[in-house]
C-alpha cells in the first residue's frame, strides 16, 4: 500500500473508530469485545482498502465488514452455550437498575440477525438496502426482520410507544 | 412516544475510553497483506519447498513475538518437518490460519511426506489449536492430493453417561476446585456440550468458563476436555521454549503448558494429554471474559502454574 494510501487509511480509521466501536457494542454488548470486533473489523478493512478506497460509500463497507465478524464470531462452537439439567454457578440475577440495562438486556434476548437488523436501521442510520447487503439477505427480509425485533423490544421494555422517528 | 435511538444513545453513556491501536491496526493489516501475498506465490511455484519454507519461518517468527491477535502463535518451525506440529490461533485468525495451514501440507507433500491428519480443536477463551501430522514418506510413492484425516473411520464413541450429566459434573468441579484455590467466581459459563464432532462418530468436547475476582478487576479460569482423535495416541507434537514447554508424566501423559500474550492480558495454558487419548485443557487469563467483566488487566493470574496443572490433572475431567 502506498504512503497515501496509508495515510488515508488512516485518517478514515481514526474518524470511524469511535462509530463502529459503539454500533460494535450495540451488536454484542461488550465493550471488550466491540473493542476486538472494531480491530478486526479496521484490519480487514486494510486489506481491502486499495480495492474499495474509491468507493462512493466506504462507510457502508466498514458496516458490513463489522456485522460479519459479529455474525462469524457468534457462530462459533465456543460461543454456543447448551441447557444443562443441573447447572453450576450462575451469575448473580440481573437486576436492570437503568434503562441502558433494561435495552441491553432486551437486544440480548433478540436473535442474532434481528439484533444487527435493529442496531444498523435504528443506531447506525443504514437503509434497508445497506442493511440487506450487510446482512447479505433481501429487503424483505430486513423489512420482516425489524418488525419482529421492534415487537420484542417493545414487549420485552413493556413500551408500546417504542419506535423509531425514521421507520414510524 | 419512545425513540429507540434515543434509548440506544442512553445505553452507551458509560462508555469507556477506547484504545487508540490504529498503528496495531495497520501493522497487523500489513503483515496480513504480506502473508497474501506469499502464498499466491507459493501457488503460482507448488512444489518449491524453499520458497514455502520462506512462508512459513517468518510466520512463526512473527507470531511468537508481536503482541496482537492477528498473529499466529506457532509452536516452533523446523527445517525438517516433525511428526507433528502444533499452531495455536487467536480468534480472528482463523481464515488466515487455513491459509498458512494449507501452505505447511504442500511443503511437506512437496518433501515427500504425507500428512496423514490435520486436527482443529477449540480451547477456552477463543483460542484455537490446529496440529498436523505427517507420516512417513520416501517421496516415490503417489501422495494424496490433499490432506486426508481418517478419524471419520474410527470407531464410534458410545457415551456410558448422559451427556447433559457429563456437562453439569464438569461445571461442579470447576466451580468445587476455584472455590477451593480461594477465589471468588462472578460469571459462569456453563459447560457445554459441543456437537459438531458428534455426526461423524467422534466424542464431542466439553468447555466451560468461570471469571473469578481479582482485587478490583477479574481473571478467568476454563477447562475444555476432549477425546483426541486416534491416530495421535499417545501425543507426540512438538513443543518450542520459550512460549512452551512439555513434560512427559509418570503415567504416561503428556503435559504442555503454553504462554499466549492475548492483547488484552496474557493467557496460560496447561493441557494434559493422557495415554488413553483424553485431552483435557485448562486454561486461565489476568482478564476477565463474561460480558460484565472490567476493562483493566490485572496483571496476576488467578491460579499459580502448579494449581492450573493440577486442574487439567484432575481425573474428574474425563468421560
Amino acid at each position: 500500500m502506498s504512503q497515501q494510501d496509508e495515510e488515508a487509511f488512516r485518517a478514515f480509521a481514526h474518524a470511524q473508530r469511535a462509530t463502529l466501536r459503539r454500533t460494535a457494542y450495540l451488536l454484542c454488548g461488550d465493550w471488550h469485545h466491540a473493542d476486538d470486533l472494531v480491530q478486526t473489523t479496521l484490519v480487514k478493512l486494510y486489506v481491502a482498502w486499495k480495492r474499495i478506497r474509491n468507493d462512493a460509500s466506504p462507510e457502508a463497507y466498514t458496516r458490513r465488514i463489522l456485522t460479519r465478524c459479529y455474525l462469524d464470531e457468534r457462530r462459533r462452537p465456543w460461543r454456543r452455550e447448551a441447557p444443562a439439567a443441573e447447572l453450576g454457578d450462575q451469575p448473580a440475577p440481573h437486576v436492570p437498575t437503568e434503562d441502558r440495562l433494561d435495552l441491553r438486556a432486551a437486544l440480548e434476548l433478540l436473535p442474532l440477525r434481528q439484533r444487527a437488523t435493529v442496531v444498523l436501521r435504528f443506531w447506525a442510520d443504514a437503509s434497508v438496502a445497506e442493511t440487506a447487503d450487510a446482512l447479505d439477505c433481501s429487503e424483505g427480509t430486513v423489512k420482516s426482520q425489524t418488525a419482529r425485533a421492534l415487537a420484542t423490544l417493545r414487549a420485552r421494555l413493556d413500551d408500546p410507544a417504542l419506535v423509531s422517528k425514521e421507520f414510524g | 412516544m419512545t425513540d429507540i435511538k434515543d434509548r440506544f444513545a442512553g445505553m452507551l453513556a458509560d462508555e469507556p475510553p477506547g484504545r487508540d491501536d490504529i498503528d496495531h491496526v495497520v501493522g497487523a493489516g500489513r503483515r496480513r497483506l504480506r502473508r497474501r501475498t506469499a502464498l499466491i506465490s507459493v501457488a503460482g511455484t507448488a512444489g518449491t519447498a524453499a520458497v514455502v519454507a520462506a512462508v512459513v519461518v517468518p510466520l512463526s517468527v512473527e507470531g511468537s513475538s508481536a503482541p496482537n491477535r492477528e498473529a499466529l502463535i506457532t509452536a516452533g518451525s523446523h527445517p525438517s518437518p516433525p511428526p507433528c506440529q502444533s499452531y495455536l490461533a487467536r480468534p480472528g485468525s482463523r481464515r488466515a490460519l487455513k491459509r498458512d495451514v494449507a501452505g505447511i501440507v504442500k511443503q511437506w507433500h512437496s518433501r515427500g511426506q504425507r500428512v496423514y491428519r490435520l486436527q482443529q480443536s477449540r480451547l477456552t477463551h477463543g483460542l484455537e489449536r490446529i496440529t498436523v501430522c505427517s507420516g512417513p514418506g520416501d517421496g516415490t510413492t503417489k501422495r494424496p492430493v490433499t490432506a486426508t484425516a481418517p478419524a471419520s473411520s474410527a470407531p464410534r464413541y458410545h457415551y456410558s453417561e448422559d451427556p447433559q450429566a457429563i456437562a453439569s459434573r464438569f461445571g461442579r468441579e470447576l466451580s468445587h476446585a476455584v472455590d477451593a484455590a480461594g477465589r471468588t467466581i462472578v460469571y459462569t459459563r456453563p459447560f457445554a456440550q459441543e456437537t459438531s464432532t458428534l455426526e461423524s462418530g467422534h466424542p464431542s468436547y466439553y468447555d466451560g468458563n468461570v471469571d473469578v475476582a481479582l482485587g478490583g478487576d477479574q481473571g478467568d479460569i476454563g477447562v475444555q476436555v476432549t477425546h483426541a482423535v486416534t491416530e495421535q495416541v499417545p501425543f507426540d507434537g512438538s513443543c518450542d521454549p520459550p512460549y512452551c514447554s512439555q513434560t512427559t508424566l509418570p503415567d504416561g501423559s503428556v503435559l504442555q503448558t503454553d504462554r499466549v500474550d492475548a492483547g488484552k492480558g496474557t493467557i496460560l495454558t496447561a493441557v494434559i494429554h493422557r495415554p488413553d487419548g483424553l485431552v483435557v485443557a485448562a486454561q486461565e487469563s489476568d482478564y476477565g471474559f463474561g460480558p460484565n467483566a472490567p476493562v483493566h488487566t490485572y496483571g496476576a493470574q488467578p491460579l499459580t502454574l502448579d494449581q492450573l496443572t493440577s486442574l487439567a490433572a484432575d481425573p474428574a475431567f474425563q468421560f
